[in-house]
């Protein structure tokens, strides 16, 4: 058990980051939210004010999330890519000892870009978790691999990669409606897995599964969205390694230029990315 | 070599006459000719699959730019790519590294013109008219981009091998207007518009070689895309159906003999342009490259004769090359001319069975998945049916697991209800609480009820201490009243005639000795009051005993009488 976390922060995060037990001065410990779930904010919030016990275990590494924010926040006010790659190499570097070489959980690298790149409002995350949890978590493990691949294939500014991870989001939870949820989830399973071709599936949908757009003459960013939404299935409730750890390891089984640059640039112990993202 | 690509493309039918037409006529593609003044240029063109020959006959190489080993190979693989042509992936297929370079904004491109110029640098490429290429390029497609409401990224692509350099970059914008002097920055340059996607993909190559340090080609293709784009993340699906290609080899109508006419490419780009005057000459295909090539047969005073011998020997060189190419074509012919032959019906029914088959494997690995999640589901039954097996057979052991887990189910369902019952409690003292005190507390009834004395307490002290305040209050007031009189009295006897002239200190001292005598002057008229109603009092008393008296006396007087 460990105590330095600071629940006051909880806010900030969408799903909580390890399990929370409230231990009464009976010494009972009641959990009050469970890893992976929503946090149960406002309970949170009022036990610290109240100043009662608090502990979580089981918890994701919280020193490196912030080390990035933070990095990421530093870069982002920075104009010229010369000095913008100063904290580019920083990153990389954390990134590659804290997630590429040690098998961090892909729940932990989710948390990790939720909280550098969301600008959701809690309303917005609210109405997220609210269409259905699971195609959530899918969604999120999806755009957080799309949002930090596509950093490493060399796109630098920190709004277009905030852009891109809140059109992501919400482009996934926009595949389903919410009457018929459960019947789209397996639709779009069997899209997936190339099984049928769903005549009734609308055409942005299906594009978001087609293998054809990796060939095609679009932004990489546009190809890293469908290698993504195409590699994570939509039943898998397992919890995997992440996926820079994957992609380091050439556990991912897909042939991409955009993944080449990824691990080209995780590999780079001397980042020459000041000069270009080799494919 | 059977390999996907354009067969056809439009040209001007001039182009068709001109040797350099006939150049791509011996590599296989089909020319036709497209009216100048034809005002549709969306016209879908119909690309057709098509079978290039295998290789290509150089004869005498040096005169001809396009004949040159290099450019012909460059050429093959451009119009075997078709329209899925990428120059950087294609050209630099063999090449270990490919580089690519994404930009946001145009405060930063001097530093990745400078990351890309290095990388041909230390190739030991020309760099100067690369650097120019990628200045102009640039500076021009960020003020293209101006206009534009969301600027998406622009991508560059970049790599080489031994013989060129190549450099391809992507643009979103809806409009688009090239600009014409990149053509003499390259030995090659190839614009392709995706029309409904508004994206240009501008790519550029460079030859190291220094004899085709002259060629300057220019490609402008427009592929229009078929299907709708994809969600509002942007265009997506540039699968095209139509596609029209512009040529225009050998652009540098100053140092060079050749004028090449403009038009087309400023009206649309739909069509080839060649210079209209001058097309049946052979100089022209090797445009100003066949002037370092074969050694500046500048042409400027002696124009005509120039033009005369080159036309003679390029004519000549012409016609060896037919003459080997049709030698080829029959060998070619005769040597298939048995697989040919039944080929129609063969080909249909390998289609038939290529199609069913596809179909079969689209069945088979949707049935294999279904099977696969079937038999999960069984699994997962059979283990559900072994454990209840198992506990259903009387088995001392697990009787007597069962009988620990019934107790420890006992146990927690008392533990549970001790549970609830303390939850309610608490819901209660909460409820309870909670109306007592408006505002939310922690749901601790030690801490509340500690709470709750401390407020008391706090109460108590305040209501002391209000109580005291109250009191000093009064008598506050009290002393307030008294000084009040005291001032009226004093202010009586200032407006009383001063005897004499007094000072300030005169006047308090007197306003002090007036107040107490005020005081004095009404505790005697307060006494005298009350000695007078007390007098009063004993005095109707006695007025009563009196009357008492009176009439006691009045009746004894009565009986006396």
């Amino acid at each position: 058990l460990s105590t330095g976390f600071n629940f006051n922060t909880i806010e900030n995060y969408i799903l909580s980051p390890g399990d929370i037990y409230w231990i009464k001065k009976s010494g009972e410990e009641v959990l009050v939210s469970k890893k992976g779930e929503v946090p149960n904010s406002l309970l949170i919030k009022k036990l610290v004010k109240n100043e009662q016990t608090l502990e979580i275990s089981n918890e994701i590494n919280v020193e490196v999330i912030t080390l990035l924010e933070e990095l990421f926040a530093s870069s982002k006010k920075e104009i010229l890519i010369q000095n913008k790659n100063k904290f580019r190499k920083k990153i990389v570097e954390i990134l590659r000892a804290e997630y590429a070489e040690i098998e961090r959980s892909q729940f932990e690298f989710d948390t990790m870009v939720w909280k550098v790149f969301s600008t959701f409002t809690l309303d917005q995350q609210t109405d997220l978790v609210a269409i259905d949890m699971d195609l959530f978590r899918r969604s999120l493990r999806v755009t957080s691999s799309v949002v930090l691949v596509a950093f490493l294939n060399g796109y630098y500014d920190e709004k277009f990669l905030e852009k891109l991870f809140m059109k992501t989001v919400n482009l996934l939870m926009s595949m389903v409606s919410a009457e018929t949820l459960s019947d789209d989830v397996e639709k779009l399973e069997r899209l997936r897995l190339n099984l049928s071709s769903e005549p009734l599936m609308r055409e942005e949908v299906k594009s978001l599964f087609d293998p054809a757009v990796l060939r095609s003459e679009v932004g990489s960013w546009e190809k890293i969205i469908v290698i993504f939404n195409t590699y994570y299935s939509f039943d898998d409730h397992e919890t995997r390694v992440n996926i820079l750890n994957e992609v380091f390891n050439n556990k991912i089984n897909v042939r991409a230029n955009e993944l080449k640059a990824a691990l080209s640039a995780l590999k780079r112990a001397n980042v020459h990315m000041d000069l270009a993202e080799s494919a | 070599l059977s390999v996907v690509g354009l067969k056809k493309i439009r040209v001007p039918k001039e182009f068709i006459e001109a040797s350099w037409g006939t150049f791509f006529q011996d590599q296989g593609i089909e020319l036709v000719e497209v009216n100048l003044e034809e005002s549709n240029p969306e016209v879908p063109y119909q690309i057709i699959d098509s079978i290039l020959p295998e290789a290509i006959d150089s004869v005498n190489p040096e005169k001809n730019l396009l004949l040159n080993p290099q450019v012909k190979n460059f050429l093959k693989l451009y119009f075997e790519s078709g329209k899925d042509f990428d120059l950087v992936e294609n050209f630099c297929a063999s090449s270990k590294e490919l580089f690519s370079i994404k930009i946001h904004d145009c405060l930063n491109i001097g530093h990745f013109i400078d990351a890309i110029v290095v990388e041909a640098y230390k190739n030991e490429f020309q760099v100067n008219q690369i650097r120019g290429f990628l200045n102009a390029c640039l500076s021009f497609s960020f003020q293209v981009l101006q206009n534009e409401k969301e600027l998406a990224p622009m991508e560059m692509t970049f790599g080489c091998t031994k013989d060129g350099f190549a450099f391809q970059l992507s643009v979103t914008a809806k409009n688009f207007q090239f600009d014409k002097n990149l053509r003499r920055l390259s030995s090659f340059l190839n614009i392709t518009e995706y029309k409904k996607k508004s994206q240009y993909t501008i790519s550029a190559l460079w030859f190291k070689d220094d004899a085709l340090k002259d060629l300057h080609m220019f490609f402008n293709k427009k592929q229009y895309v078929a299907r709708s784009s994809l969600v509002n993340v942007s265009n997506m699906s540039p699968v095209c159906d139509a596609e029209t290609i512009s040529f225009d080899p050998g652009s540098d109508a100053k140092d060079s003999s050749v004028r090449i006419s403009d038009s087309a490419n400023n009206e649309g780009d739909v069509r080839i342009s060649g210079s209209k005057s001058e097309t049946d000459d052979v100089i022209r295909i090797s445009g100003s490259g066949a002037n370092s090539a074969v050694g500046n047969m500048k042409v400027s005073s002696n124009k005509s004769a120039v033009m005369e011998q080159q036309m003679l020997r390029m004519k000549n060189l012409l016609y060896k090359m037919k003459e080997e190419l049709s030698q080829q074509k029959i060998a070619f012919e005769t040597a298939h001319a048995d697989s040919n032959l039944s080929s129609p019906e063969l080909h249909e029914k390998i289609s038939e069975i290529t199609l069913e088959n596809s179909k079969l494997q689209d069945e088979k690995k949707y049935l294999t998945a279904r099977l696969q999640l079937a038999n999960r589901k069984l699994q997962i039954m059979d283990n559900n049916l072994d454990k209840t097996a198992e506990f259903s057979r009387p088995n001392p052991e697990q009787e007597k697991e069962l009988e620990t887990f019934r107790q420890q189910n006992a146990v927690l369902a008392v533990k549970i209800k001790y549970q609830d019952e303390k939850l309610a409690e608490l819901e209660a003292q909460v409820n309870r609480q909670e109306e007592a005190n408006a505002s939310p507390q922690a749901v601790d009834t030690v801490g509340k009820d500690l709470e709750i004395t401390k407020l008391n307490e706090i109460k108590v002290l305040y209501e002391n201490k209000m109580k005291e305040q109250m009191a000093e209050n009064k008598k506050l007031d009290g002393r307030v009243k008294v000084l009040a009189t005291q001032l009226d009295g004093a202010l009586k006897k200032l407006s009383a005639p001063a005897p004499g002239m007094k000072t300030n200190e005169n006047h308090a001292k007197q306003l002090e000795h007036a107040s107490n005598r005020v005081a004095e002057v009404t505790k005697e008229y307060n006494d005298k009051k009350k000695e007078v109603i007390q007098v009063k009092q004993e005095n109707e008393k006695l007025l009563g005993k009196m009357a008492e008296l009176e009439k006691k006396i009045a009746r004894y007087e009565k009986k006396a009488a």
